[in-house]
């Protein structure tokens, strides 16, 4: 992996803005609807460095930021739930890019059913039990306008870092 | 947007209503409710689930503790020390197919169809 001092820069400033929102997201709790639904917010971050950045990159800012929230805000078994969720949607998303026939926003859509499923597997492989995927048709539903104004900030976020920020 | 993007929202928005749907007819068929509470894996109780049970649980495992509340046939998490509190805000569960489960510790609360005993003693 060639690096040079400003992509470092640049992976550095992007795990700060996930670590911000993944922050922010704490503060809003939409628990109330579905249970263990989130905004999905930190994905913004996920979504726009699978287009400015490498594949392994992209691991890099996904991992550095789940690990520095976990090791901030979490326990050992919220950093299970992030990192089985996060790296399942990264696969996916990260095929998923490569597929022009589809916008960023379904893209995204994908990345928070993914981390949903990626959860749900992990917590029924701790709790040994898959009744914890009686939650699944809600939280499926609930990825759908969550990814969507993930997706749509992603672009617009996307448009201006090409536009302002060369590599 | 694009007009792929509109199929895969409602791939799955069908997904999920599959899958809603599918749990609801595997648990359509039952003679009676089974209510079972485990803790960490283990069995705490299981009862069958009538209109007049009343019945209280305190589970109280190494992870921290859960109170559970059975009145006229509806299972509720009255209250619970853990820290997200996702089981205390789920609706409280009647039906076979529902559960309430409180994830840091490791409750499951469920309501499953069953068939009634008596019913299996005559086949036999």
């Amino acid at each position: 992996m060639r690096i040079n001092t400003k992509k470092i820069a640049l992976i550095g400033v992007l795990i700060a803005q996930a670590m911000i929102l993944g922050f922010i997201e704490r503060l809003i709790p939409l628990n109330f609807m579905v249970p263990g639904a989130k905004l999905g917010l930190a994905n913004i971050v996920t979504l726009v460095s699978l287009y400015l950045l490498s594949d392994k990159e992209t691991v890099l800012v996904l991992v550095g930021r789940i690990l520095l929230l976990a090791f901030l805000f979490g326990s050992l078994s919220s950093l299970l739930y992030s990192l089985s969720g996060g790296l399942l949607a990264l696969l996916v998303m990260g095929i998923l890019v490569r597929w022009k026939a589809i916008s960023m926003i379904s893209v995204s859509i994908m990345g928070a059913v993914c981390h949903n499923v990626g959860q749900l597997l992990m917590a029924a492989l701790v709790i040994e039990n898959f009744n914890i995927f009686y939650y699944l048709p809600l939280l499926l539903a609930f990825a759908v306008p969550t990814g969507i104004v993930v997706g749509t900030t992603s672009r617009l976020l996307l448009k201006y870092l090409q536009h302002h920020v060369r590599m | 947007m694009k007009k792929n993007d509109l199929i895969l929202i409602l791939l799955v928005l069908l997904a999920a209503l599959a899958f809603y749907l599918g749990n609801q007819w595997i648990n359509q068929k039952y003679d009676q409710k089974i209510l079972t509470i485990t803790s960490d894996g283990e069995l705490v109780a299981q009862r069958v689930l009538t209109e007049d049970l009343t019945e209280e649980w305190l589970i109280d495992n190494h992870l921290g503790y859960n109170r559970i509340v059975v009145r006229e046939g509806v299972v509720t998490m009255l209250e619970a020390d853990c820290p997200d509190q996702v089981c205390v805000l789920s609706r409280p569960i009647r039906e076979p197919g529902e559960s309430i489960i409180c994830l840091p510790h490791k409750v499951v609360v469920k309501i499953e169809g069953g068939a009634s005993p008596e019913v299996d003693a005559i086949a036999d």
